[in-house]
């Protein structure tokens, strides 16, 4: 078929090949769709969002608040989930009232959460998306964090996952109803919440400070707790923060060697550092960590974000050299990769970075 | 694995708490938080559980899925 047969094929038939086009995408998009769980539930919650308008049926409304819930929080869940362990599990409500019955049944033990109407959807978010958090999340260390270490690191958390749910109207509200009046309950949470929120405001919350406290909790599994833990556990907010808030070319221990958590840290902050001396001082670094007593190694790059516009030579060589740096430090130790992410964040002189954490750990029985 | 969570519409836990004083004859008409102790009125009551045969109340700040 020659270029001008296929040109008149395209004006003969353009209606049918557009339409034929648009059934393809749409059947692609609903296939999509069906073989995600959540995205079927934010799918179905909003037909029965439509319905509900329509019919004004509370039935449909129980149904679009059910579906809501599920698809956001699960979804939003997701979002951040390159770690599963440290996050809270996922969820399913299931109504116990029917409708058109007086009341219903409960089963011993069983816990009904209330829920408000569609107009407060917002509120029945926060609420569930605080429980879920408190109840799932940082288990094994309930009988050793203390009430203001345990509840802000929590708070944030809960403000991680609905952050990644990206609706104005419920930040809004978990911020003036339970974050604000909650960290600023009195100077000792302020001071820190306000250390939290620096590691946070580098991606090291979620990636590094509880990351390392699922595999402490796994650690210092069926001992009895004792106030040394906690002690570990204030010393690893410390450490993390003293680095989250470095100034530039500050020196700042990059490795934290306690009776159980032992980790390090290798930053690679400094872009032209690496492109001038190379790999060999970072990887000299890791290999020489990786032969002490230490269970996890985090490699943290910052790139300039514009690096590539400017001087795209300069940014492909430095990409070149990170990809390189981690093939070596797992060919040279017999460290693993846990898990690798890429995010973005803000720098202490506001410049936008984007940065690539990855977690290796040692492999416990080599210890 | 998904938790599941058992929920209710307010008005319906608000109709309990209105309905069980004067046909339980609560102390002073009132149902209580079973963890604070404060009142619990349709705009506070978080959730509800069974526990030993009877239905016990919280409030919304003491509402919880699984430990309480």
């Amino acid at each position: 078929m020659n270029p001008i047969s296929i040109t008149n094929f395209f004006k003969d038939n353009g209606i049918l090949i557009t339409l034929i086009v648009i059934a393809v995408y749409v059947v692609y998009k609903l296939v999509n769709i069906l073989l995600d769980e959540d995205k079927a539930s934010s799918f179905r919650a909003k037909i029965y969002k439509s319905m509900f308008k329509l019919t004004g049926r509370r039935e449909q409304e129980n149904k679009y608040i059910r579906n809501d819930i599920n698809a956001k929080l699960n979804l939003a869940r997701k979002k951040v989930n390159y770690t599963s362990e440290v996050l809270p599990r996922s969820v399913d409500i299931e109504w116990v009232d029917k409708e058109g019955e007086d009341s219903y049944k409960i089963s011993e033990g069983e816990f009904v959460v209330c829920l408000d109407s569609s107009a407060s959807q917002e509120k029945n978010i926060v609420r569930l998306a605080n429980a879920i958090v408190k109840n799932t999340s940082l288990v094994g260390l309930k009988n050793i964090l203390s009430g203001n270490l345990d509840d802000l690191f929590k708070i944030n958390l809960t403000k991680n996952l609905l952050t990644e749910i990206g609706d104005k109207k419920v930040m809004d509200y978990f911020f003036t109803e339970e974050y604000i009046p909650s960290v600023k309950a009195d100077k000792e949470r302020e001071l820190i919440n306000s250390k939290v929120v620096e590691i946070d405001e580098k991606g090291m919350f979620t990636r590094i400070l509880l990351s390392e406290l699922h595999d402490f909790s796994q650690r210092i599994y069926g001992m009895e707790p004792r106030p040394y833990m906690l002690g570990e556990v204030e010393k690893l907010l410390e450490f993390l923060y003293k680095i989250a808030n470095k100034e530039y070319h500050q020196d700042v221990p990059l490795s934290l060697e306690l009776a159980h958590i032992r980790t390090a840290l290798i930053l690679v902050a400094d872009t032209s550092k690496l492109l001038s001396h190379g790999i060999e001082p970072y990887l000299k670094c890791a290999v020489s960590r990786s032969e002490k007593q230490i269970y996890s190694i985090y490699l943290i790059v910052w790139d300039k974000e514009n690096l590539g516009i400017y001087n795209p030579e300069a940014a492909n060589t430095f990409l070149k050299a990170v990809d390189d740096l981690d093939n070596q430090i797992l060919q040279k130790t017999k460290l693993k990769k846990a898990f690798e992410e890429k995010y973005k964040i803000v720098d202490n002189f506001g410049n936008k970075r984007n940065a690539k954490m990855t977690k290796y750990i040692v492999n416990e029985i080599d210890k | 694995m998904k938790d599941i969570i058992k929920a209710s519409r307010r008005d319906r836990i608000s109709n309990l708490i209105e309905d069980l004083p004067t046909r339980l004859s609560f102390e002073n008409n009132e149902v209580l938080c079973s963890k604070c102790n404060v009142k619990l009125t349709k705009d506070n009551v978080g959730g509800i559980k069974k526990e030993k045969g009877k239905i016990i109340f919280f409030c919304d700040k003491h509402e919880c899925l699984k430990d309480c």
